[in-house]
């Protein structure tokens, strides 16, 4: 078994000393930076960033956006489906405007945000909008799915309000709640940045990735890429480890 | 109580036709009859469960409390926080699930319970519920003798004054719990003994 899983993680990594050898081949067969830089030049590029201030300052100006547009949909998406849920009305109401949004475009979202909302906050509005849908529709589709007999037994036995809760639907809605997260992490980071790319807010990774393109700085945008995606990878194993622990002490 | 029912089907097929269900207050009333033959219907109208019939429920429960033929426990959470959805008193959870020779498998989430376990966790989980009239559907389904006579013992300790209603294929555990009423149903009349 333990050998398995550890010839597992050296195939995982040939996998990726592969691409590395892939990327710096093509890099070497085109022979120019700034169509393809290679990837020891990005690692140098992403080395020589990070004692900048400006790089820490960006990322936590975009972090703590997207952290806040996550955190309060995750809050009103799950609220508006426990409403959803008890009044059918709500649902009703609620559905129009979760279908358009999901139809809609980032970019087109974007842009009419941008109308109303000033470029410094648009990655909340934009992440928000595209996690809660996503959080709207598993919480509710998970609150459905609660066992009838065992809400008609919560009557009987008079389990009401936080124990109903606590005991009856956390319990029952743990995986819903871990695949949406799971889902709509990825989500709001990529459209979060993407929106800072188009409303380019002062001093944001967006704003970064931007000046890299417009200055032709191919190693500074694979860097910010790097970057973007060890951020990602990162927030979503940490709110799923929260959000696990949270769950697992709901179901001791 | 006292159930009048004119009328009672369930889907297409007639189960009930102006029956007439008499329960005395503080007895332990068995219902016996073979499958299908409307036992668990019965106990639902006369829990305040199933309205859905035409008749009438004099001096029915104000408070009544049943367990279920499925043990309807929350799967995901451990025995304790099954019995703390109904209760604060820690202790006295501890002290029934120990009763019913559960007392190390408070942690265990219900999954890993076998069925005779779940059966006890449902018990213990009545056991912890004020109430004037118990409703039993099937208590002792997948429990053992011995077992069986440690659950019923424990009913009817924690049920001085409370009505016991149950249900029963088998007219051994009459006795078990003192029954001193017993409804019979056949597939297709009703009667009272």
């Amino acid at each position: 078994m333990a050998s398995t899983i550890q010839g597992n993680k050296l195939w995982k990594a040939g996998a990726i000393v592969f691409w590395l050898l892939v990327w710096e081949i093509a890099s070497l067969a085109i022979g120019e930076e700034l169509f393809l830089p290679s990837p020891s030049s990005v690692v140098f590029r992403l080395v020589s960033l990070i004692p900048e201030a400006e790089f820490w300052t960006s990322i936590l100006f975009t972090l703590e956006r997207i952290l806040i547009g996550f955190l309060l949909a995750l809050l009103s998406a799950s609220v508006a489906s426990g409403l959803s849920y008890r009044f059918r009305i709500v649902e009703i109401l609620l559905d129009p405007a979760i279908r358009i949004i999901r139809a809609t475009p980032v970019a087109s979202i974007v842009i009419l945000v941008l109308v109303w909302v000033r470029s410094r906050n648009l990655s909340v509005v934009i992440s928000f909008l595209m996690v809660f849908p996503i959080i709207y529709t598993n919480v509710l589709e998970g609150l459905k799915s609660t066992d009838k007999d065992l809400l008609e037994a919560a009557a009987v036995y008079r389990i009401k309000g936080l124990k109903k809760l606590r005991y009856i639907y956390i319990p029952s809605l743990s995986s819903y709640i871990q695949s949406a997260i799971s889902i709509s992490l990825g989500l709001a980071w990529k459209s979060g940045i993407a929106a800072e790319v188009i409303g380019l807010p002062d001093g944001s990774i967006g704003e970064r990735v931007y000046e890299a393109k417009i200055y032709l700085s191919t190693p500074d945008l694979f860097a910010w890429t790097i970057v973007i995606i060890i951020l990602a990878f990162l927030f979503e194993h940490f709110f799923l480890f929260v959000s696990g622990r949270f769950l697992k002490e709901c179901e001791r | 109580m006292r159930a009048f029912i004119e009328e009672k089907r369930f889907g297409s097929k007639l189960l009930f036709s102006n029956s007439c269900f008499d329960v005395p207050a503080l007895s332990r009333t068995a219902i016996l009859g073979p499958s299908g033959c409307g036992k668990t219907t019965l106990m639902r109208i006369l829990s305040g469960l199933d309205h859905d019939f035409a008749g009438r429920i004099d001096d029915g429960p104000v408070n009544p409390i049943v367990l279920f033929q499925e043990d309807r426990l929350s799967e995901r959470i451990s025995v304790l926080s099954n019995l703390l959805a109904v209760t604060d008193d820690k202790e006295k959870a501890r002290e029934i699930l120990s009763a019913l020779d559960l007392g190390s498998e408070e942690k265990s989430h219900i999954h890993e319970l076998s069925g005779g376990m779940r059966r006890r966790v449902a018990i213990a989980r009545v056991l912890l519920l004020d109430c004037d009239y118990l409703f039993l559907d099937e208590p002792f389904r997948g429990l053992d003798d011995e077992i069986r006579r440690k659950a019923a013992s424990l009913i009817l300790q924690y049920s001085e004054n409370r009505t016991i209603v149950f249900i029963t294929h088998d007219e051994d555990e009459f006795p078990l719990l003192c029954a001193d009423n017993v409804i019979k149903l056949s597939l297709n009349t009703a009667e009272t003994d």
